[in-house]
């Protein structure tokens, strides 16, 4: 699944974003919106930002966490395309 | 004709507005053109850039328009409304064009009730109007807790505390709930508005900046159900801070980053509740008791 996706997708440049605790918030400046993410989506958007693979980030997570790769890669998707589907990340 | 601008709160007339150096006037001005419009708060009230230079511009419709000069440290209220009553404009620029004002010189003001329910401390009422917030701020303050202001509240991060600063200090109440609340009070209240707008005996003779103790987030009385509070996680404090701050320009990069870094800061600092209730006068007491005993207070007296 993971593999479907696009080999440059990264960060909306309309995306500013601040640390709280172990989360973020980010704002989209074009649609003055906020989001927030929770430790696991702060992860794997700090490494998005750092142009990690894709599925560098979901190996890499699931040695972290001790779950399979499937599961990691399950919660992947949901939040890759929540972020996709708000403008979030963005080809380039 | 340019005429200085009186603002009805006599006990801050050397700063009526929170920003100390800033002269307010009222009078005609060219018509403001803008190069870009920005509706941001969904009440009515645009801002924008004026096409013909730096200053900025705020108006609402059914009220009045104003140019803000940052380079003369100036404002001028024109195109009044032949509708708006004198103390409606004034509370206009009180809790629509200072607290963007401010905002710009990177403060983060929220739009919130604020009461003080124990000496040098405040708690925060925060949520959209039509929502509740100032008959729960001025059920709170008819039963004890002083009021420090009703509509826009200035935050500061400051060694490891978060002070709250009220810019106004007049409650606006709709009709019914200024009936429950202050009709018998004897309270200088006249109407603005669809509101009736209360002036606070306790206001002034409390401290200008108090610790901020916490921050209730008022659910939609649509969605209102049984009365509960419950702890936010500061990611989501931040995100409603913010979402209830006011801006000049939200568009602004730099602007909006400081108002990000400043909600983090205080979003780490103060606990933040959703409230719910039933939106019923019967409720208050109820609330008030679960609001004195959230932040470490005795119940109702």
């Amino acid at each position: 699944m993971i593999d479907a996706y696009p080999l440059d997708l990264s960060p909306s440049p309309e995306a500013l974003e601040s640390r709280v605790g172990d989360e973020t918030v980010i704002l989209h400046l074009g649609n003055d919106t906020y989001y927030g993410l929770d430790t696991l989506g702060t992860e794997i958007w700090g490494l998005l930002k750092e142009r990690v693979p894709l599925t560098e980030i979901r190996d890499r997570l699931a040695a972290d966490y001790g779950v399979s790769a499937a599961t990691i890669e399950a919660d992947m998707v949901r939040f890759l395309d929540d972020l996709m589907r708000n403008g979030l990340l963005v080809h380039g | 004709m340019v005429q200085a601008f009186d603002h009805p709160s006599a006990s801050r007339d050397l700063d009526p507005f929170g920003l100390p150096g800033w002269s307010f006037r009222r009078g005609e001005a060219a018509p403001a053109r803008a190069s870009s419009w920005t509706w941001n708060d969904g009440c009515g009230t645009e801002t924008g850039k004026a096409e013909d230079g730096p200053d900025r511009l705020v108006r609402t419709e059914g009220i009045a328009s104003a140019r803000v000069s940052f380079e003369t440290r100036s404002v001028l209220v024109h195109d009044v409304d032949p509708e708006a009553e004198d103390e409606l404009v004034a509370q206009w620029v009180g809790d629509h064009v200072a607290p963007r004002i401010l905002s710009h010189l990177g403060h983060l003001v929220i739009h919130a009730g604020a009461v003080a329910p124990a000496p040098n401390s405040a708690v925060l009422f925060v949520a959209p109007s039509g929502h509740g917030k100032s008959t729960l701020t001025g059920y709170l303050h008819q039963t004890g807790w002083p009021l420090l202001g009703d509509d826009a509240v200035d935050l500061r991060h400051e060694d490891e505390t978060v002070l709250a600063r009220a810019l106004y200090t007049r409650l606006k109440l709709l009709p019914d709930a200024w009936a429950q609340l202050y009709s018998q009070a004897g309270a200088d209240s006249r109407p603005t508005g669809r509101k009736i707008s209360v002036a606070v005996g306790n206001a002034a003779s409390t401290p200008a900046d108090l610790r901020l103790q916490g921050l209730f987030f008022l659910s939609d009385p649509c969605q209102a159900g049984k009365r509960r509070i419950a702890r936010l996680p500061p990611s989501e404090v931040c995100i409603e801070l913010l979402r209830s701050s006011f801006a000049l320009d939200p568009a602004d990069r730099m602007k909006a980053g400081q108002r990000m870094r400043l909600a983090s800061l205080v979003a780490n600092a103060v606990p933040g509740y959703a409230l719910t209730y039933p939106r019923t006068f019967d409720e208050l007491p109820l609330v008030r008791a679960m609001i004195a005993e959230t932040i470490g207070l005795e119940g109702p007296r």
